[in-house]
């Protein structure tokens, strides 16, 4: 091997500049950083598998506790804890207003709508909300997130939910991160957190830290009356006006896995996104089809169903079920919604149905689960949008649950307009070249011009003479040494081709079947 | 792995401990300085940690890591776009001073072996993400074909291929820097 001035560049000499060059430990802080991201991170959706898991373990811990907390209450040993009972006794004062705009990742939204409000709250994160807290006197309504950890069933004896001091609300809080290690609620907890005043009753079982948003205000008037002890105590607790958001809520009803795919929120698939892999999603959330609409001058382009119509933008997939198009007597009218959510595109399946519309007040989204990817190859054809918009596209490659009905995959669908059955079984014909297939996902029967329009790059790499006749469109999912990997089969009678989705596969070809077989 | 699986973040813990440095390696080879690196090992386990339940053969985890890690080294060259940052590397002083101990031919193999990572860095920089990313997995890592393969997603004749065309483009880039 020759490189410069005619050197020799064998693969000892490469080895060794690779080594001298590379061959670095990672920084000390990393690995601290990469941890401490890794328990942020907790809350993202398996975490609620890990939820079920832990959840026996905890509350066998939290049953002892109770026990012991019990007999502390009855023999008159109040809690001493107040939410900053981990930072200094005196009041902190911030010389600036934190400004009132999204500072949480997910599972969180950044922004929310809460029903019957038309108030859109930017939502905090519980240090900053600690901030305004310790600001002084301070009782806007603020939207926070965090991980509720729900009062124990222990007996108070003359303080209801209703004070804002003592007995229950001492041992309620909502925590920065998902803490699991944490004593709540004996408390403090390790990191920052607050203490709420709420009723609210979780739709979970288990007494394990619950991802939530609430909406409300410290400095309640009520703390007026508290003894004078206690005033300050009762200043800081965070009264709760309305439950904005709950992730067991928004994802209850769903099942936890299906076709071998976690099932994740909308916020959880939006983080997967950006990490640009190009793995199946089975993502549960609202689905709102859009109104149908005028769309002029929409240019020719490689990949309809991914940039052509203005239909796509007012297509969307969201985190919780929002309301996001009023049908008045004038028209309809709407916007995108406030909290997190993705615009899906359906390639070769068909859209879930939506539910009647009312005739008029605010359209209801339908409660789906759908397989797809994000990061699909077919994106660098896209025109008229830059690329990065199509990337971000969920395309769907099915609909396996509308509304509590499982629907059995692969669904089936003939898009041509002469239909004529096929004279071998796509499904069966996969299955046998692609050995190790995960699951099917849908099987369409097209017409050569419908491929072109869903597979462009089929006529540049296609192993056929022709595209004049028809074709089965398998989606099929290979689970493979890592992610699982999807795309499309192309199949007829003279073989098939594999055009994997992501953009770091390519193409595989397999053989037609041997003599005789069908 | 199957407790990380199971979503015990501990577990996941002891993964990043054992593999960061490889994981560390191979995306400072590709993205060529070690802020973006360290990003960039940072952006894979969080990835990782997200996606671990995906990972359905725990035996083949280094492989999973090493996916993770090119992807995420891939998108911060991407994501780099304009900004050129280029690492300024010492430069020996050539002095007497303290290497003047030391016997020539020790010197001169120190200071050729010096010479030689300082151009495979320069060459590298002129190199596609994916070019990098293979032959850093061959020289760096030590993996042979298979391995590479299976890291990548692609079958092992492509693997070949792509591995002879990245050496290609390295000897004509280390020609080129030789040339300045």
């Amino acid at each position: 091997m020759t490189g410069s001035r005619g050197e020799e560049w064998d693969d000892r000499r490469l080895d060794a500049a690779f080594q001298g060059r590379f061959d670095r430990p990672a920084p000390l802080y990393l690995r601290e950083r990469i941890v401490q991201d890794v328990a942020t991170s907790r809350a993202a959706p398996p975490l609620l598998r890990t939820f079920r898991v832990a959840a026996r373990t905890a509350i066998t811990a939290i049953a002892i506790f109770v026990a012991v907390l019990a007999t502390m209450s009855i023999n008159g040993i109040g809690p001493t804890l107040s939410p900053r009972a981990s930072s200094s006794a005196s009041s902190t004062r911030f010389p600036t207003t934190p400004p009132l705009i999204g500072t949480v990742g997910a599972p969180f939204p950044s922004s929310i709508r809460p029903s019957g409000s038309d108030a859109t709250y930017a939502v905090l994160s519980v240090p900053d909300a600690m901030a305004i807290r310790d600001r002084g006197v301070d009782s806007r309504e603020i939207a926070v997130a965090g991980w509720y950890v729900p009062p124990p069933p222990i007996a108070c004896l003359s303080l209801g939910a209703d004070a804002l001091w003592g007995c229950p609300n001492a041992y309620t809080w909502l925590l920065g991160s998902p803490d699991l290690r944490i004593q709540a609620p004996l408390g403090p907890p390790n990191g920052p957190a607050i203490q709420p005043v709420t009723k609210w009753v979780p739709a979970s079982t288990a007494r394990l830290p619950i991802p939530v948003v609430f909406v409300g205000h410290f400095d309640d008037a009520r703390a007026a009356s508290c003894p004078a002890a206690e005033r300050r105590q009762c200043q800081d607790r965070f009264v709760v006006d309305t439950v904005g958001w709950d992730l067991v809520a928004s994802l209850a009803d769903f099942p936890v896995e299906i076709d071998g795919l976690p099932v994740i929120s909308v916020s959880g698939a939006i983080l997967d996104r950006e990490t640009d892999l190009s793995g199946e999603l089975a993502i549960a959330g609202w689905f709102q089809a859009s109104p149908r609409l005028f769309c002029p001058f929409v240019a020719q382009v490689a990949v309809p169903f991914m940039e052509g119509g203005c239909e796509i933008r007012g297509t969307w997939l969201m985190e919780t079920p929002e309301s996001i198009m009023k049908v008045t007597s004038i028209g309809v009218s709407g916007g995108p919604p406030a909290g997190p959510a993705i615009n899906p595109v359906f390639p070769t399946v068909a859209p879930p149905a939506d539910r009647p519309q009312p005739i008029q007040g605010g359209s209801i989204p339908t409660k789906v689960i759908m397989i797809g990817h994000f990061n699909d190859r077919r994106a660098s054809l896209c025109s008229r949008e830059a690329p990065q918009v199509c990337l971000g596209r969920f395309v769907v490659d099915a609909v396996p649950w509308v509304e509590g009905a499982e629907r059995v995959l692969p669904e089936r669908t003939d898009a041509r307009e002469q239909a004529t059955p096929a004279p071998f079984d796509p499904v069966t014909r996969i299955r046998e070249a692609a050995g190790n297939l995960g699951a099917v996902l849908n099987v369409a029967a097209v017409s050569g011009a419908e491929l072109i329009r869903i597979e462009p790059e089929f006529d540049l790499v296609a192993l056929h003479e022709s595209i004049r006749g028809s074709f089965w469109i398998v989606t099929g999912a290979i689970y493979g040494p890592a992610i699982p990997m999807a795309g499309t089969f192309v199949v007829d009678e003279q073989g098939a081709v594999f055009l994997p989705f992501g953009t770091h596969f390519e193409l595989i070809g397999f053989p037609g079947p041997s003599p005789g077989q069908t | 792995v199957e407790r990380a699986r199971r979503g015990d973040p501990e577990a996941f813990e002891a993964i990043v401990a054992d593999r960061i440095d490889a994981v560390y390696r191979l995306t400072l080879a590709i993205v060529g300085n070690e802020a973006d690196a360290a990003d960039a090992t940072q952006e894979t386990f969080i990835a990782a940690w997200r996606q671990v339940r995906a990972l359905r053969d725990p035996a083949r985890l280094e492989a999973w890591l090493a996916r993770i890690a090119v992807n995420a080294a891939r998108m911060t060259v991407r994501g780099r776009g304009r900004r050129a940052l280029r690492e300024i590397h010492e430069v020996s002083s050539g002095g007497e001073g303290a290497l003047g101990s030391i016997p020539d031919a020790s010197l001169d193999r120190a200071q050729r072996a010096d010479d030689d990572a300082r151009r495979l860095a320069a060459a590298l920089d002129r190199l596609e993400p994916d070019h990098r990313a293979i032959l850093a997995m061959r020289h760096l890592e030590g993996k042979g074909i298979p391995e590479i393969a299976a890291a990548l997603g692609i079958r092992q004749g492509t693997a070949k291929s792509r591995l002879f065309a990245a050496r290609k483009a390295l000897l004509a880039a280390l020609e080129a820097e030789g040339r300045r």
